[in-house]
């Protein structure tokens, strides 16, 4: 794990200072003219002065600050918003829940729409209700979500003058007003893991429905209910759980744009601010945390695994 | 007859059981409710109140605390007195006669300085901070905002040398008078604003440390979702309504949302989450308010668009490069760059971006309809016609340049959907006469670096700006043009109107230099659109009026209050 998120930061510290454009550089175009900036006092104070590599040692803590001290990542520390926002690990703090929330209700929501239909799909396979669940997996799967967004904020708001809250309700001070505000935003970013949930449900399904133990279950009397849940969805569900961790990455990735579209202050509308403000700090803090709960999510799915095939065990 | 009787009783007695009038506008103001407005400038982080960032939304989200030495005249010289000017230019057009004292009550304007006199009575309002009491404004801690932001300097307020206290005043030393005084110190934009030295001390940049004496104080920031705050209990300014005097502000609540999201603005406005949305682009807004009758609307000018054209580029590069240098750059000559104009249906191009009627072929200079500005029925023949189409004389130019079949350019812009149609619109039109034009969008931070880098591109597509302020910028007075273009004989007059201390023959002046600028054509004008400030009709005593010195509406929202009833009537 430690050598992949080495790896998976180094790359995102190069490739962001690689864009073209600095800080200093909007600072003078914020400025509004075209005035001859101190860059070296500027690159000084901002700690820019010194070659990449060495703001890297610097970054990971192993190269000494300016100062004399260390306060990198080995410290626990992620650096200092260049805007002038402070520690990144506080911005980082304050902004993560939303993304947590609206990725969780996501995930949940799809999942919770998915499995019944797609086994609904298995059960009237060829009927109207398997026509009707394979066209609503298509469906949530080539709708993109920033247009459904869009449609979901214009259109009621013309028809019954409605729309979800604009600024962000802490959970903690209004936990209806903050579902409220959070639950159509979580829907529609869950929407294309809905659909892909669905098709391989049903997939797996109509797998494992034809196997010999599925028909001996049957022919021994036992219910519906009871084939699906007890013999078939355990064996079925392996590959959505990898699904289902392939996909966590593209969902929180996706929170950019659905964050942006419902004002929601979360991470993605950070990482986006930060890239276009060139605040490198917190572009390259927030990709390693990104990172370590990628790394986290796929080590709980490789747990997963082994609680639902006990043919699979971990030496 | 009893029935007569009776009913006059009914009649009478009706007031009686009507309940308490409303109180109308005219009658005057009602105190209290929640302002939720939409701003212009929409800063997705609200990253810091260091007004020496050179952020320039930050002066929209630190506006509603912090006063200026001077602010435009919105009782006096806007719609609501003698409309000299109806206050909805965004730049820093705001002139001297529209003016008024905000912190500064009075102020002279001397061969060798500036003086302010200071108003007595204005209160920092820190009730809501631990690091200071509330107390009241004296003219050092106005030098020590001023010796602060000066340090940071980084060109804005270049003329002035010294600044001091002096009794009730601050002193501000020149060399020579420049009419900038009243943007740069005024009221315009970065730390002209007065800060309290104790809030210098303890860190001007945390949104929890800020103090000052607008007529609101922060009470909650939340980062990419609101900024609000609450109405200042011993605000010193009032207003007159109908000869009786109201303190302000009217409302208890400000609250600025951050809406990063067009559409999602416009929802937010069409279901009253909004009370008021500053900026709107004019085919929205069209669409809007055919479907919301009930909304109310401005119309004003947006910044003109313009391609500037690189003149020279040893000249961009180095400003005081030999007057011979200046024949390197592709549109050096005078009849290529009206070539370009003349290939160029400002009309056509008008009509099919913004709609017929929503743009202004000239909007340079100061706002349209003020004093330098000319329309262009009434320039000269041949600078009119520059705003003409005629692709015929476009060739002949070309030709004389040394170009008859034609020739090709890169042209760098931005990476926006406004920027994208222009670009292409001109595109096509320059194609019928042989330009071929390689477009070239870019990020904003892109466009910083090649600038800085000095590699300037052949041409870059642009909003111009729009006051004398920015018009400086393209002067070789004090910052490079940006083509690159070196006129010392410009650049002289423009020098003697700067200093020029008699508004109108300054005005004159600079009403010369603007048709002179536009036949230099060193930037290809394009037209300006239109654009709407929208509101709901419960928002009474407001004119439609957006900025009193940089993007500062704040004193047309201290004037504004809701009025419920009319709010309760079409269900909100």
């Amino acid at each position: 794990m430690i050598p992949t998120v080495l790896i998976a930061s180094m790359v995102v510290f190069f490739a962001v200072r690689l864009i073209p454009g600095d800080i200093i550089d909007i600072m003078s175009e914020e400025m509004g003219t075209f005035t001859e900036l101190d860059r070296q006092a500027i690159e000084e104070m901002l700690g820019l002065d010194v070659p990449v590599f060495a703001q890297f040692g610097r970054w990971l803590g192993v190269a000494r600050l300016a100062d004399g001290t260390f306060k990198g990542i080995f410290q626990g520390n992620l650096g200092e918003s260049l805007w002038g926002q402070g520690s990144v690990i506080k911005l980082i703090g304050k902004r993560w829940p939303v993304t947590l929330e609206l990725g969780l209700l996501g995930l949940a929501m799809s999942q919770i729409i998915a499995l019944p239909i797609g086994i609904w799909s298995v059960l009237r396979q060829n009927k109207f209700g398997d026509y009707f669940g394979r066209s609503l997996a298509t469906l949530f799967i080539s709708l993109p979500n920033f247009w459904v967004g869009t449609m979901v904020i214009v259109f009621p708001s013309i028809w019954w003058g409605y729309m979800p809250p604009i600024m962000h309700v802490k959970f903690s001070e209004d936990p209806l007003g903050n579902l409220v505000m959070f639950v159509i935003p979580g829907f529609i970013l869950g929407m294309a893991l809905c659909g892909t949930t669905m098709r391989l449900t049903r997939g797996m399904m109509l797998e494992v429905m034809r196997q010999d133990y599925i028909r001996t279950a049957w022919s021994k009397g036992l219910r519906e209910r009871n084939v699906v849940v007890r013999h078939a969805l355990k064996n079925a569900f392996i590959p959505v759980i990898t699904l289902v961790g392939l996909q966590v990455p593209i969902l929180v990735g996706g929170t950019v744009i659905i964050e942006q579209i419902f004002s929601l202050p979360g991470m993605g509308r950070l990482l986006i601010n930060a890239i276009a403000q060139r605040d490198y700090p917190i572009v390259s803090g927030m990709l390693v945390v990104v990172a370590v709960a990628m790394v986290l999510i796929n080590l709980l799915i490789d747990l997963i695994y082994a609680f639902l095939d006990p043919r699979i065990r971990y030496s | 007859m009893f029935v007569f009787i009776i009913a006059g009783c009914l009649i009478l007695s009706t007031p009686l059981f009507a309940g308490p009038a409303s109180e109308s506008a005219e009658a005057g103001g009602m105190y209290g409710g929640t302002l939720t407005i939409g701003t212009v400038r929409i800063d997705n982080e609200l990253r810091s109140a260091d007004l020496r960032t050179g952020d320039w939304a930050m002066d929209t989200y630190c506006s509603p605390f912090l006063e200026r030495l001077v602010i435009g005249d919105v009782d006096g010289a806007g719609p609501r007195g003698k409309n000299l000017s109806p206050f909805d230019y965004g730049g820093g057009g705001i002139g001297e006669s529209v003016i008024t004292g905000e912190i500064a009550d009075s102020w002279e304007v001397t061969p060798t300085k500036l003086i302010y006199h200071i108003r007595d009575g204005i209160m920092w309002y820190a009730d809501h901070v631990d690091f200071m009491e509330t107390r009241e404004l004296t003219a050092e801690d106005v030098a020590v905002s001023w010796n602060w932001w000066k340090e940071h300097d980084l060109g804005t307020s270049y003329f002035i040398d010294k600044i001091y206290a002096e009794g009730d005043t601050v002193v501000m030393t020149w060399e020579k008078p420049n009419y900038l005084w009243v943007f740069w110190t005024g009221c315009g934009a970065g730390g002209v604003a007065v800060i309290p030295p104790e809030v210098i001390e303890v860190g001007s940049d945390q949104w929890e440390n800020q103090v000052g004496t607008g007529p609101f104080y922060v009470s909650e920031i939340e980062r990419a979702s609101y900024a609000k705050y609450k109405k200042n209990p011993i605000y010193w300014n009032t207003t007159i309504i109908d000869g009786e005097e109201y303190s302000l502000p009217f409302a208890d609540d400000l609250v600025y949302p951050v809406i990063p999201d067009e559409a999602t603005r416009i929802s937010a406005l069409r279901t009253a989450k909004l009370d008021l949305l500053v900026y709107l682009n004019i085919a929205q807004g069209d669409t809007l308010l055919s479907s919301n009758p009930d909304l109310k609307s401005h119309k004003y000018t947006d910044s003109q668009w313009g391609i500037i054209l690189q003149c020279s580029e040893s000249q961009y590069k180095d400003l005081y490069a030999q007057a011979d240098a200046i024949t390197d750059g592709k549109f050096v000559n005078q009849d290529l760059r009206h070539a370009l104009s003349y290939a160029t249906d400002q009309k056509a191009l008008g009509d099919a971006i913004y709609g017929p009627g929503n743009y202004e072929l000239n909007a340079w200079w100061l706002p349209v309809g003020g004093p330098e500005w000319t329309a262009v029925g009434d320039m000269p023949t041949e600078v009119a016609e520059l705003y003409g189409y005629n692709p015929e004389k476009a060739k002949q130019l070309m030709s004389n340049a040394g170009y008859p079949d034609g020739f090709e350019f890169t042209l760098m812009m931005q990476s926006t959907a406004s920027a994208a149609d222009i670009g292409a619109a001109v595109k096509d039109q320059w194609s019928k006469v042989g330009i071929d034009v390689t477009l070239q969008p870019l990020e904003s931070a892109a466009i910083s670096a090649l600038r800085h880098s000095l590699a300037f591109p052949d041409a870059r597509l642009s909003t111009l700006g729009s006051s004398p302020r920015q018009v400086a910028d393209y002067t070789n007075t004090r910052i490079k043009r940006y083509s690159g273009l070196w006129d010392p004989g410009f650049d002289n007059n423009f020098a003697d109107a700067a200093e020029t201390t008699d508004p109108g023959v300054r005005s004159e002046k600079f009403k010369d230099l603007a048709l002179e600028l536009i036949w230099d054509n060193d930037m290809v004008m394009l037209p300006a659109p239109k654009a709407l400030v929208i509101w709901w009709p419960w928002l009474q005593n407001y004119y439609g009026e957006i900025n009193f010195g940089y993007n500062n509406i704040v004193p047309a929202l201290s004037r504004m209050w809701i009025d419920k009833e009319v709010k309760d009537e079409l269900g909100y």
